[in-house]
């Protein structure tokens, strides 16, 4: 084997070099410096490649998983097909109640878009939750002393130690500073956002097929208590409306 | 082949390529996840687990095809069959985040292939199959992408740290 063809193998794949290509070496004593160095170098790009994954990747992935509404190898066209069918069927549904609700005034039309607000709100919550989805895995649960750090950095205080939360850290929420916690109970993880910035004035109820969303006024701003549908949120929400003191 | 095994299997290579594919640690975290939940939906046709791991970089390169936007800058290419005069001597920093800067600077036809080598562990074939490329060319660009970074590691300017980006 020539030199010329010994260092072209060596960059094509210098962790598989062919066995005529490791008998050139041993003959050669420039090809063997110039093939440790390759190595050296690429040790270090190995090193250089191998960027921080980030810690919650897999969290966010199991849950986005565990929302998916399908068994894993669903037909997609059966799938499509039902959604289309589905879809038509809530549409038809939606536009009967509406058309009977506009008739008999019970929906004042002009308060439609505080209700959008609203829901965007919400679902402005949710997607802070999703975003920080490796928050609702964790199992360690925070000292007292975080919890009432993040509670000053956005000047509340708290009254007393609350049990079970197992994270606490201070996030921007719509464009907020907030205090983020997570509460473990026996149904789940509740998300809790305090935010004495970001003023409601009244309660919100809010629900999608993953989540639901409850904002509540507090002396100062608002709450937002976000958990699985259908799960107890409420226990949580009174224990933290009676402890944080604004 | 259990999901929750085969993310985390597969979970950091996958980031790893996405990051160096788009160079952007956002966009690469959106991509794992949505591969992940094609691969969820379709598991059921992934018949042997050798080829979890082509099928998993088909799918984010498809994902990635899709939002793929920006025009890539082309770096000029190196006069290969002068690699008997470069070879000579092989001396390059070995500062982690001076390779860094390197590799942002190599064109994605060089990085793609070397990351897949890797980071991946594919062979030249499997390189070749992914990217619709003959063999021949994978062989090429493998040589030039580590040509490159032995030139661009060679510069000072990026031995110095000067405009380094961090990560």
């Amino acid at each position: 084997m020539k030199c010329l063809e010994f260092r072209r193998l060596a960059l094509e794949q210098p962790a598989a070099i062919p066995a005529e290509a490791q008998a050139h070496i041993r003959q050669c004593a420039s090809c063997k410096q110039f093939y440790q160095k390759l190595n050296t170098q690429e040790a270090a790009l190995a090193q250089a490649l191998a960027v921080d994954v980030p810690e919650d990747l897999v969290a966010k992935i199991m849950l986005r998983q565990s929302f998916a509404p399908e068994e894993p190898g669903a037909s997609t066209g059966k799938r499509e097909r039902q959604g289309v069918k589905r879809g038509i069927i809530s549409f038809a549904l939606a536009a009967s109640i509406g058309v009977l609700a506009v008739m008999l005034n019970w929906i004042p039309l002009t308060n439609t878009p505080v209700v959008e607000e609203h829901g965007a709100t919400a679902e402005l919550m949710i997607r802070h939750v999703e975003d920080e989805a490796g928050t609702l895995a964790k199992t360690e649960l925070v000292s007292m002393d975080t919890f009432r750090e993040t509670l000053q950095k956005v000047n509340l205080q708290a009254s007393a130690d609350y049990s079970g939360i197992t994270f606490a850290g201070n996030c921007i929420v719509d464009g907020i500073l907030a205090a983020h916690f997570v509460v473990q109970t026996p149904e789940g993880p509740v998300t809790v956002l305090l935010m004495p910035n970001h003023p409601f004035k009244e309660p919100v109820d809010y629900s999608n097929k993953r989540w639901h969303v409850a904002m509540v006024p507090m002396e100062k701003g608002s709450a937002a208590f976000i958990s699985e549908p259908g799960l107890n949120w409420q226990a949580v929400k009174e224990q933290m409306m009676a402890i944080v003191k604004v | 082949m259990q999901f929750k095994a085969l993310v985390d299997a597969y979970y950091k290579s996958l980031y790893r390529y996405a990051f160096w594919l788009t160079s952007d640690e956002g966009i690469a975290e959106d991509l794992v996840q949505e591969t992940f939940m094609r691969a969820w939906r379709s598991l059921d046709s992934l018949q042997n687990e050798q080829a979890a791991k082509s099928w998993l970089i088909t799918i984010l390169r498809r994902e990635n095809a899709r939002r793929f936007q920006r025009k890539s800058l082309e770096y000029a290419d190196l006069s290969v069959d002068e690699i008997e005069d470069q070879a000579q001597s092989f001396d390059v920093s070995t500062d982690v985040d001076a390779i860094r800067q390197a590799l942002y600077k190599l064109s994605e036809k060089y990085r793609e292939p070397l990351v897949l080598q890797v980071v991946m562990g594919f062979s030249q074939e499997e390189i070749a199959s992914e990217m619709g490329l003959p063999i021949n060319t994978v062989a090429t660009r493998l040589r030039r992408a580590r040509l490159q970074l032995k030139e661009l590691l060679g510069d000072d300017h990026i031995k110095q740290g000067v405009n380094r980006r961090g990560l």
